[in-house]
């Protein structure tokens, strides 16, 4: 792990200044003509290096969901540009974004939606084996076994259906089936939430031991902050469709720049009293503001202690404070 | 300082056409005067339905079977159902995870507010009003008289979550139970929410019984632990002890299983292995012995007994670990077996 871009191989994905907004029909007008823009993703640019692990954190409603669905290309951009693994792939016919789509796969937090419930497991993980023609017959049952075992669950469970399992057991089902297409690239919308703690750390460890067998990428999207910190390289902290700090995720916890991550990590409990006890919580006033008419310059000055009359005149840039630790604030 | 709450072998069942389903298996707790005590544990193993039985809202196929629940000397299990019915709201009242499904949507918040004042209490309306507006700003809403006549889906979760806890205010219980209140919220809500239940507990000398399976929002609220477990607890003591010297293989687990925000450096996760047990059968012995990786042969036969630790009458364990013929454990890092 190198403090810079992450690992020390070459990006696997870029993200270059990507929007994703959503019209909504203005309010009184009954012509479909105007609208009104949700900003979900509002202009951001990150880096994942191949085998690195990014952690992306923020409330709920800053954007999170929106971006893991933009780059993995199930919503079309409103502008911007993902490279993977050399090719920018908003630019790909429909033929050849197939192609690149098996090695793009999303698990999502709510593994039992996410499920066919009329569907056999087995079938389940076998799906994207059919989708793309990858195995047929006795190959494909083998592979989808071996695909079951790989995520800690047993052959047996091929011929069930998703209701006869846990929180857990479904999250691996996830798991296996995105597995099955040979992705080099895994997007996890907070694919633990729903968990329970031990639970959880089950889910974690799988994929931690994953990564490092086949060498997979990942986008870890949690609001977690502890969990995110303890499974990725790097960290980048979202508040309202931007990105406004990006950095390791142990030189983000000792150093944090941004006012917003100061406020964020200082939320999050600590499972000791002692330490608690000391703790000085920096308490957000109110809430989130709007994503439609987000405030002007800096998205985060309403709620912000440190802001200027600057801050609301010119957006700050995401800039690199050194070792790729990169912040948006004009006072921070 | 005085138990306002003593719950003696409380039992609860639920009678389904599978079986019967020991929820709540034979719990023993007290909660002090103007003390917050927390019940955590995995999903499935009884918190809610102790708390529900304490207020003896158990819907059908459930029933209180056992125990006792004396609240300031009085036991609630003997009460007549009108009697109980003034405890619930005056003396004893609850916030739930999701105030979306408690608050009703058609009515506002003015309304919701000022009928459960005047259910306990006999005011007349603008005295309600009144009252109504000065809890909402006890629990800190700004502008709160132009809130009463806003409706729930106009406020944001976490604007939601303090109205239900005005609401469980509004008639200045003795004692409110959470449960799960700051589960839906996000970190920075659940911050503010945290904040005011500690604030409330000093300003107003309440108890609270605060129900999570988050273990760091316990560790800044509690003076007191319990650790549930297949329908029983399995370990109760002080907070400090209980994350500083726990001595339950299973509290060992929660521990282990969450990262700490400050970790200085990566360290695996252990989990807990499987599953909590189906309480149609739950496992003979200690109920924890398929997931332990310190069962010894007794685990799988006799259930142990709950016997106090650490010799200051306060802190209290069921596990065999704990006989004197039963082999140390090593290893300990920072409390637990690493
Ligand atoms: N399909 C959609 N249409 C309109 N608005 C959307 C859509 N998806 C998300 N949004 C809005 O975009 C914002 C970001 O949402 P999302 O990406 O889901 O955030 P997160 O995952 O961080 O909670 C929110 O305000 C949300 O309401
Ligand atoms: N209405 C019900 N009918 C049958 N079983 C129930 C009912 N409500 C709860 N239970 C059972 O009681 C046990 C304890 O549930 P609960 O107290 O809700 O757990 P927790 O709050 O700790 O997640 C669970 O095994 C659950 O299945
Ligand atoms: S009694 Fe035995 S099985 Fe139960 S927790 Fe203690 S050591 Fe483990
Ligand atoms: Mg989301
Ligand atoms: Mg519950």
């Amino acid at each position: 792990m190198s403090g810079g871009n992450g690992h020390n191989g070459q990006a696997l994905v870029r993200v270059e200044h990507l929007k994703k907004w959503f019209p909504v029909a203005a309010a009184g007008l009954s012509f479909g003509a105007s609208h009104e823009w949700v900003q979900a993703v509002d202009d951001i640019s990150f880096e994942i290096a191949k085998g690195e692990t990014l952690g992306l954190v923020g409330e709920s409603g800053c954007g999170k969901t929106t971006v893991g669905r933009t780059v993995a290309r199930l919503y079309e951009p409103t502008s911007g540009k993902v490279v993977f693994d050399g090719q920018s792939i908003y630019d790909l016919p429909a033929e050849e974004m197939r192609r690149v789509r098996r090695k793009i796969q999303m698990i999502f937090q709510d593994p039992y939606a996410s499920l066919n419930p009329r569907m056999t497991v087995g079938d389940i993980v076998g799906e994207p084996l059919d989708i793309h023609g990858l195995a047929k017959g006795d190959a494909r049952k083998e592979r989808i076994y071996q695909l079951l075992e790989t995520v800690g669950l047993s052959r047996e469970h091929a011929s069930r259906f998703p209701h006869e399992f846990s929180g857990g057991q479904r999250q691996r089902i996830g798991l296996a089936r995105s597995l099955a297409a040979d992705p080099s690239f895994i997007i996890c919308d907070e694919p633990i939430s729903a968990l329970d703690v031990s639970i959880q750390a089950q889910v974690v460890n799988k994929l931690q031991d994953l990564q490092e067998k086949m060498g997979l990428t990942y986008l870890f999207i949690a609001h977690d902050l502890a969990m995110v910190k303890h499974i990725s390289n790097r960290v980048a902290v979202m508040y309202l469709g931007k990105i406004v700090e990006i950095a390791d995720g142990f030189e983000l916890y000792a150093h944090p720049s941004h006012p917003y991550t100061t406020a964020l990590l200082s939320a999050i409990p600590i499972p000791d009293p002692t330490v608690e006890e000391e703790r000085r919580r920096i308490i957000l006033e109110g809430d989130v503001p709007s994503p439609i008419n987000p405030p002007s310059g800096c998205h985060f000055r309403t709620r912000c202690r440190l802001a200027k009359p600057a801050c609301s005149e010119k957006e700050p840039e995401l800039t690199d404070r050194g070792a790729g630790h990169k912040v948006a604030c004009w006072v921070a | 300082m005085d138990n306002l709450l003593r719950v003696r072998d409380l039992k609860t069942s639920f009678f389904t056409y599978a079986g019967e389903v020991r929820a709540v298996d034979g719990v023993n707790f007290d909660v002090a005067g103007g003390e917050a005590v927390a019940i955590v544990g995995e999903s499935g193993c009884g918190k809610s339905v102790t708390a529900m039985s304490l207020l003896r809202l158990i819907p059908e196929p459930g029933k209180v079977l056992a125990g006792s629940v004396e609240l300031a000397g009085r036991d609630l299990v003997k009460l007549k159902e009108r009697e109980m019915r003034h405890v619930r709201g005056n003396d004893i009242s609850m916030v739930f995870q999701d105030p979306m499904t408690s608050l009703n949507p058609v009515l506002t918040i003015g309304t919701q507010l000022m009928e459960a004042i005047r259910q306990h209490q006999k005011v007349e309306k603008d005295k309600a009003r009144a009252r109504a507006i000065e809890t909402l700003e006890m629990v800190k809403i700004p502008s709160a008289d132009k809130r009463l006549a806003q409706y729930p889906h106009q406020l944001s979760g976490g604007m939601r979550q303090r109205v239900m806890i005005a609401m469980a205010l509004s008639c200045h219980p003795k004692l409110v139970i959470c449960d799960e209140p700051t589960t839906s919220l996000d970190v920075t809500i659940q911050a503010q929410i945290i904040e005011l239940l500690k604030d409330l507990k000093k300003a107003t000398g309440m108890s609270i019984i605060l129900i999570t399976h988050n273990l760091g929002v316990v560790a800044g609220l509690a003076t007191r632990v319990i650790v549930m477990y297949a329908g029983k607890i399995v370990e109760y003591g002080p907070v400090n002890e209980i994350y500083g010297i726990p001595q339950h293989p299973y509290t060992w687990g929660l521990l282990r299983s969450v990262p700490r925000l400050d970790a200085a450096e990566k360290r695996r996760l252990v989990p807990i292995y499987g599953q909590p047990p189906d309480l149609l059968k739950p496992p003979v012995g200690c109920r924890f012995n398929p997931r332990c990786d310190h069962a010894m042969k007794i685990c799988r036969e006799q259930e142990p007994p709950f016997v106090p630790v650490n010799g200051n009458g306060q802190h209290h364990v069921a596990c065999w670990l704990q006989h004197p013929a039963a082999p140390a454990v090593a290893g300990f890092k920072k409390g637990v077996p690493a």
